[in-house]
């Protein structure tokens, strides 16, 4: 099982396209099944809590837009889930993050470093 | 039988329009022509080109409409141009191509085969935006290409340094065409000549030469410098000598986008106008807004195969050696970042209360002091890095671009003799720089991020590039490598991106990221998730080394 320091050392090695959260998203699915991690797409947590990938433990949601408050109250959210010890955000926006919300381990995933 | 109708569809003054079509008509027309507005109500209008026929011509046969004679055979033959042109290219591009024989080259000399298919898609469509690779050889192409009498006299227009390297080394080596490099921004007699050469820098003082339509054909170099459209008046002259310049019209660059996709728009108005239909209609076609009156190219691949298909644009790639990036993040001195903080809140209160000039200031001057905080706050510690690499005698071209960065890393690094290559450095002071590096008088050459355009030289003494500070433009950062990564370089090139995790740094790589990521969908549609090669092992086997050293 991968660690998240794996994941993200993983996936901040590519160029993702940014304009499109779908396509972006599609592309994460490929390089995830490329290095043979075994992933879920858009586990359901709750009612209206589906991150967009799981592996283990490990919650992967990725943002391309959208209002830093709203991002991370999302993050909040997730995070009251007991089946989560961990959550990236694989985002393009500048933001930050606390280490931990609840007790869980928050993760930045730049992924506009892939393109430097 | 009468053969029911769905409206009118009307040639009128270079557009197409739809007239009295029936409310679902009209939805299937807007969902199958984006660019006309969502809001709109009939008569529909499109600007006529070739694939808006093809395309119009297709929803006809679906949905039939009342035209005239002369207007259907206007569509038919719009239609059939463009089907004609694409199977005509399309010829051309097939791997098993015989181009026809090519002379007008020095003895012994003559464009490669994949230069002569571009020269042949240029002079079959009459306008071409080259963005073929560094390397593939864009000049000798655009040389090849109006190296004929229909094409003369020729206006290649070139950036303002490189103007007597085109004439020494391209169009007297390649050919025999009598060249003149046009002086100043003050119009005189021209002497008699196949090609002039112009630069950015002058063609605005000779849009009355332009107008008189003397030139047959025009290249634009490295055509990005013409992104922000006739707003400038470099813009302006060139969109007149292009008009005027019908039999050939060229664009060459690799990097034809520096920010964001819609950049392409106005360089595709110099090649063929109208080709993306008016402004208007490509930002509802293509574009989201990003604010700041900027827009964002949607779906940047979509463009891109677009823009393959109308044979407007070709682009080949080099397969070269990838470059080793490595990114490295350092910390950020708050306390450095701390002292400037109350000239950046008088700034920020300007830009959210000044009037509208002291708002479009503030703001101007809050990115710079931004940049430049974040600059002085790492400066210490890209300095830090930098050492290493000189201890362990390795040349390093770093790259920033606040004096007050440089000044840090001159007081930081000065044992090892820094030289300067910057804007504050006079042309031959520059030289001078340029050449105690090469000569390995120095380790270490310290540039502006966008002093090196065309900068050819230091790829002989020099394979690592550390980028202490972050430009807005990503291509700034690839031209900036690519004066180490160029014809003559023997080793792997290695660049150090020393970003921090304060300041400006995360919101600019969040901004190079997209513009990145919008350029290639656009240059390169469909080329699929690129994975980055970074190896760090030399970096910190250079590291163990230098702390070993510390500690004995």
């Amino acid at each position: 099982m991968s660690t998240p320091q794996e994941i993200i050392a993983i996936l901040q090695l590519h160029r993702f396209p940014l304009t499109s959260e779908k396509q972006c998203q599609a592309a994460i699915a490929k390089a995830l099944e490329d290095a043979g991690t075994a992933f879920d797409r858009e586990y359901r947590l709750g009612e209206d809590d589906i991150p967009d990938f799981r592996i283990g433990s490990a919650f992967i949601e990725v943002k391309v837009g959208g209002s830093k408050s709203a991002i991370f109250r999302q993050c909040k959210r997730y995070c009251r889930y007991e089946e989560v010890t961990d959550l990236i955000l694989a985002s393009n926006i500048a933001i930050g993050l606390p280490a931990t919300v609840n007790g869980k381990s928050l993760w930045l995933l730049q992924l506009g470093r892939g393109w430097l | 039988m009468t053969q029911t109708t769905y409206g009118q569809l009307i040639y009128s003054k270079g557009k197409w329009e739809l007239a009295a079509v029936p409310p679902h008509v009209a939805i299937r027309l807007k969902s199958n022509f984006q660019r006309i507005p969502k809001t709109s109500t009939a008569p529909y209008s499109l600007t006529d080109t070739p694939d808006i026929c093809a395309d119009l011509h297709w929803f006809i046969q679906r949905y039939p409409v009342e035209i005239s004679v002369p207007d259907m055979k206007r569509l038919t033959n719009g239609k059939r141009s463009f089907e004609a042109m694409r199977d005509h290219v399309e010829r051309i591009l097939l791997p098993d191509y015989q181009p026809p024989a090519f002379s007008g080259f020095r003895d012994g000399l003559a464009p490669y085969p994949n230069q002569l298919q571009a020269i042949e898609v240029s002079r079959a469509r009459g306008r071409l935006l080259l963005m073929d690779d560094v390397g593939l050889g864009k000049t000798v192409t655009a040389l090849g290409a109006i190296n004929e009498g229909r094409y003369l006299p020729a206006a290649i227009v070139v950036e303002p340094h490189l103007a007597t390297q085109w004439r020494d080394d391209f169009v007297a080596k390649f050919t025999t065409l009598k060249c003149h490099v046009i002086k100043g921004m003050k119009p005189y007699s021209l002497p008699s000549a196949d090609v002039y050469i112009f630069r950015y820098s002058n063609i605005a003082g000779w849009v009355d030469i332009f107008a008189q339509g003397i030139f047959r054909s025009v290249i634009f170099d490295e055509i990005q410098q013409l992104r922000h459209g006739p707003s400038t008046a470099k813009g302006a002259a060139a969109q007149i000598l292009a008009h005027h310049a019908g039999t050939l019209r060229m664009g060459l660059s690799a990097t034809p986008i520096f920010n964001y996709g819609d950049e392409i728009f106005p360089i595709i108005e110099l090649i063929e106008p109208g080709a993306l239909g008016a402004r208007d209609e490509f930002i509802r076609e293509w574009c989201s807004g990003s604010g700041n009156g900027k827009y964002v190219v949607k779906d940047p691949d979509a463009l891109g195969t677009y823009l393959r298909e109308q044979h407007l644009v070709l682009r080949r790639v080099r397969s070269g050696r990838p470059i080793n990036t490595i990114v490295h993040e350092v910390p950020f001195d708050q306390e450095v970042a701390d002292s400037a903080a109350d000239l950046a809140n008088t700034l920020a209160l300007k830009v959210m209360t000044g009037s509208f000039v002291e708002r479009g200031q503030a703001a101007r001057e809050l990115d710079m002091l931004a940049r430049q905080i974040t600059g002085v706050a790492k400066a210490r510690h890209v300095a830090a890095y930098v050492r290493i690499l000189l201890e362990s005698g390795i040349p390093v071209l770093l790259a920033g671009w606040h004096r007050e960065v440089y000044d840090i890393w001159l007081k930081e690094l000065g044992q090892f003799n820094p030289v300067m290559y910057t804007g504050t450095e006079s042309p031959a002071a520059k030289d001078r720089a340029k050449a105690a590096f090469t000569a390995g008088e120095t380790n270490l050459l310290i540039i502006s991020l966008r002093s090196g355009a065309g900068l050819d030289g230091l790829q002989k003494r020099c394979y690592t590039a550390v980028l202490g500070e972050l430009d807005w433009s990503p291509k700034v950062h690839e031209q900036l490598i690519g004066r180490l990564d160029r014809p003559g370089q023997e080793s792997e090139v290695t660049a150090i991106y020393l970003p921090t995790n304060g300041g400006s740094d995360p919101l600019i790589i969040g901004v190079l990221g997209l513009k990145a990521s919008q350029s290639r969908g656009i240059t390169d549609p469909l080329a699929g998730v690129k994975q980055v090669y970074s190896d760090e092992s030399r970096i910190k086997l250079l590291a163990q080394q230098y702390l070993k050293a510390r500690a004995a």
